[in-house]
């Protein structure tokens, strides 16, 4: 069986180039990092929702809503960025 | 420009014949396939990147979406309602979704126009094998494509001239009718006011030119107006931005209505589901208007191009729409431009023969409509040229002289011009001459003046040395209709301004005839842009039309500044737009244009969110049977979701029923703004509200009778 030195294999990844090449293409394209970051504010969400709730919903329904809820959020700051600066739309 | 002068000779400047509505589309703009392109078009625009630029359209995908996702599982957001909720779920996804296609085949369809119009325009620009000449001299036969501002280039007959640009040697014919539709062809040569400017992609038919480029490959004013029709590159006017602006915000407080609707609902005991949630806000929120914005913008400067008119920006567009005040030249414009000469009116004690007499031999050399008529009707009245006109040298008219005549073979000088110029004339050669004579300047001259102005024609005297022979009346002629348009005008709140070179006394008799608000007599080219300026600092938009280099900062300072294709590259270049067929009329119908525009944006505006009010009250007391509101449901509509799918057909449907009059505008009625205002919230405000209430329950009627609610 072949050994493989992990320090000198994660070398060769060159890890910080990864990183950063990641969070060149997330700047890029930001539509990755919105769904990213909804899921992760969701986490805080969505258990208050289900807490909230007081066993109505299935824990599934209390993930959508709050995913529904961050994504009228952003519908809501989309409108105010069109409201505000009309002339990038 | 010329109009500024009295005697102005206006070269011979040919109109395009017949009706204006039989030249429109010229170039001939092909629309085949027109309608299939923008359906595959609708589809492409769902790409959310361009979804994103129309807000409102932009939350019914979303909402579309997210009903996919509640057909997909109905009970994703909660245990689900009533009976299959899969199949009600998926028929407003099926209704958002093609409502959201409409929208996109609307702008697809006007765009397609557009592209059509553009394309004809293309077809006027080919690369061309250019003769480039060398800084040495020599020329060089290069692509029209690689030429750039200040390069000269030689065309010589047969030649597409390969850009736009502006003669600077030789005198030779141009057949414009590849732009205009005009196939007389048009004179071009240096140094003229109006002559002197050439447009890329027309032809030269005879002699040669030799021509300074004026733009830069892909910036010439074809160039300009393909991306304005075409409507890629199209930047959103001002009035579309506030339109834009306003549609956010009341979508924005009808995202908050839905948002805190559940709790009032779960409240009232009459819980609504999400998918019922998206559609009343879809029904809410103005879809009409957010599908057509585009299309109708879109659709305005395709119409100006239709009347052969190059927009450099939609904003000016637009601005025709608010114009308070016009200022028109009367040359031309308020009159027809070519003025005849009516009759002789000799003074101290000449006779008829001898007026006509030295009246044709000062207009042999003049080849103005004008000098023509003068020459027609001595001849009429037996007069002859009695000397050897080889020998005899013509001076041309000009500004600072204001006459024009003959040097004749044994040295005496008949002029005929202003009279003021001809009186300074005769002074001139009387102080010590030796063919003054006492008296020329009598009361009967100031007479004879006064009652040729005061039939609203041109005074000319004639004189021969130091001799004033007597008046020739040139008959200015106010074209047919001209002052019922003023009409139209003044009913619609804009002023009218004419200006003009001629005495006061003729102004005014002319401004009478044709009806304008007020007159400038013997003004200035830089009285136009006192005049605008004056105007202009009383909060007024102003429009005017010019062709000369003198009208340039005019037309710069002008709001809208339309300027003749006859003129020269720098009244083109000032102006925001070109008439490709030189008629300065045109101005009045860029101004109605302007305002279609403005009156469609508006008219469809309150269809739209009269259309909201009424969906409303047809939605709530269906979804609120349990708060006691189906009393009401005054139109007995049977059900909460045959009421919701009612209404997002409707919803659905207007939009493509309304493209034909976003595409082809309100018709215009020359009204004043109460009076529109009256009209449209009676028409598009009231049968707003009373159509969707009508189709509704048609519609409600029909799905329930299929079941399909």
């Amino acid at each position: 069986m072949k050994r493989i030195n992990l320090l000198n294999w994660v070398s060769q990844l060159k890890l910080v180039e990864g990183v950063s090449f990641v969070w060149f293409e997330w700047r890029r394209q930001q539509l990755p990092l919105a769904i990213f970051l909804l899921l992760c504010l969701n986490l805080i969400i969505a258990p208050v929702v289900y807490a909230a709730s007081s066993g109505t919903l299935e824990r599934r329904s209390a993930w959508a809503i709050g995913i529904l809820g961050l994504v009228t959020l952003g519908l809501v700051i989309y409108l105010f960025d069109v409201i505000f600066r009309p002339e990038r739309y | 420009m010329d109009s500024a002068n009295p005697d102005s000779p206006r070269p011979n400047r040919p109109q395009p014949s017949g009706p204006r509505s039989s030249r429109k589309h010229t170039p001939k703009v092909n629309t085949k396939g027109l309608y299939q392109r923008a359906i595959k078009d609708a589809f492409v625009k769902l790409n959310p990147r361009q979804m994103i630029k129309n807000p409102v359209m932009f939350l019914v995908l979303v909402g579309t979406i997210i009903t996919l996702l509640v057909t997909i599982d109905p009970n994703l957001f909660g245990a689900s309602q009533g009976q299959n909720p899969r199949r009600f779920n998926g028929l407003i996804t099926v209704i958002l979704f093609f409502t959201v296609v409409f929208a996109n085949f609307a702008e697809a369809v006007a765009e397609g126009r557009g592209k059509a119009q553009a394309d004809a325009l293309r077809s006027t620009k080919s690369d061309t094998i250019a003769r480039k000449i060398l800084p040495d001299g020599s020329i060089a036969e290069v692509s029209s494509t690689t030429l750039h501002q200040g390069d000269r280039v030689k065309v010589i007959a047969g030649d597409l001239i390969p850009a736009d640009g502006e003669v600077i040697a030789g005198v030779a014919s141009v057949d414009e009718s590849a732009i205009t539709g005009e196939s007389a062809p048009v004179l071009k040569e240096t140094g003229s006011d109006v002559a002197s400017s050439v447009t890329g992609g027309t032809r030269i038919i005879s002699d040669e030119l030799t021509i300074k480029i004026t733009s830069d490959p892909g910036k010439g004013f074809i160039d300009r107006m393909i991306a304005l029709v075409e409507g890629a590159e199209r930047s959103k006017t001002p009035n579309e931005i506030a339109l834009t602006v306003l549609l956010a915000v009341l979508t924005l407080v009808f995202v908050f209505v839905i948002v805190t609707l559940p709790a009032i609902a779960n409240y009232a005991n009459s819980p609504v589901s999400v998918a019922v949630l998206i559609a009343l806000l879809v029904a809410l929120i103005p879809t009409t208007i957010g599908g057509l914005l585009s299309a109708i913008g879109i659709a305005g400067m395709d119409r100006v191009a239709q009347f052969n008119v190059i927009a450099t920006s939609g904003r000016a567009v637009e601005a025709c729409g608010d114009i308070n005040t016009l200022v028109l030249d009367k040359t031309g414009t308020i009159t027809l431009g070519n003025r005849l000469a009516e009759e002789f009116i000799p003074v101290n004690n000449h006779s008829m023969t001898e007026i006509a007499t030295v009246a044709l031999a000062a207009s042999v050399f003049d080849d103005t409509p004008e000098g023509k008529s003068i020459v027609r009707l001595a001849e009429k009245l037996g007069a002859n040229v009695d000397f050897d006109r080889s020998k005899a040298e013509g001076i041309e008219f000009s500004a600072k002289t204001r006459m024009s005549g003959t040097n004749l073979p044994d040295g005496r000088e008949a002029r005929k011009g202003a009279v003021d110029a001809i009186k300074g004339f005769v002074r001139s050669r009387s102080v010590g001459g030796a063919h003054s004579r006492s008296g020329e300047i009598t009361p009967e001259l100031d007479t004879a003046y006064e009652r040729v102005s005061n039939l609203g024609g041109t005074p000319l005297a004639v004189a021969l040395n130091g001799n004033i022979y007597g008046i020739i009346y040139l008959k200015d002629i106010v074209k047919p209709g001209i002052k019922e348009r003023f009409d139209q005008l003044r009913r619609m709140g804009v002023r009218t301004i004419m200006l003009t070179g001629d005495n006061s006394i003729t102004a005014s008799v002319i401004a009478g005839e044709a009806g304008v608000d007020d007159f400038i007599a013997e003004a200035t080219p830089e009285d136009k842009i006192a005049v605008i300026q004056r105007e202009q600092a009383q909060g007024k938009l102003v429009a005017m039309t010019g062709d000369g280099t003198n009208d340039a900062p005019a037309l710069a300072q002008a709001n809208v500044g339309v300027a003749m294709n006859t003129g020269t590259q720098a009244a083109k270049e000032a102006a925001n737009m070109v008439d490709l067929d030189s008629d300065p009329t045109k101005l009045i119908d860029i101004v109605v244009i302007g305002k279609q525009l403005l009156i469609t944006r508006g008219a469809l505006t309150t269809f739209s969110i009269a259309n909201d009010i009424a969906k409303y009250f047809a939605i709530i007391p269906v979804i609120f049977t349990s708060a006691n509101l189906q009393s009401l449901n005054v139109m007995g509509l049977a059900s909460t979701n045959s009421v919701v799918l009612s209404a997002l057909i409707y919803n659905a449907l207007i939009i493509p029923a309304l493209i034909p009059l976003a595409l082809t505008g309100v018709k215009f009625r020359p009204l004043t703004a109460n009076q529109l205002l009256q009209r449209n919230i009676l028409i598009y405000g009231l049968g707003g509200v009373v159509a969707p209430f009508i189709a509704i329950k048609v519609i409600d009627v029909v799905i329930t009778a299929v079941g399909l609610a």
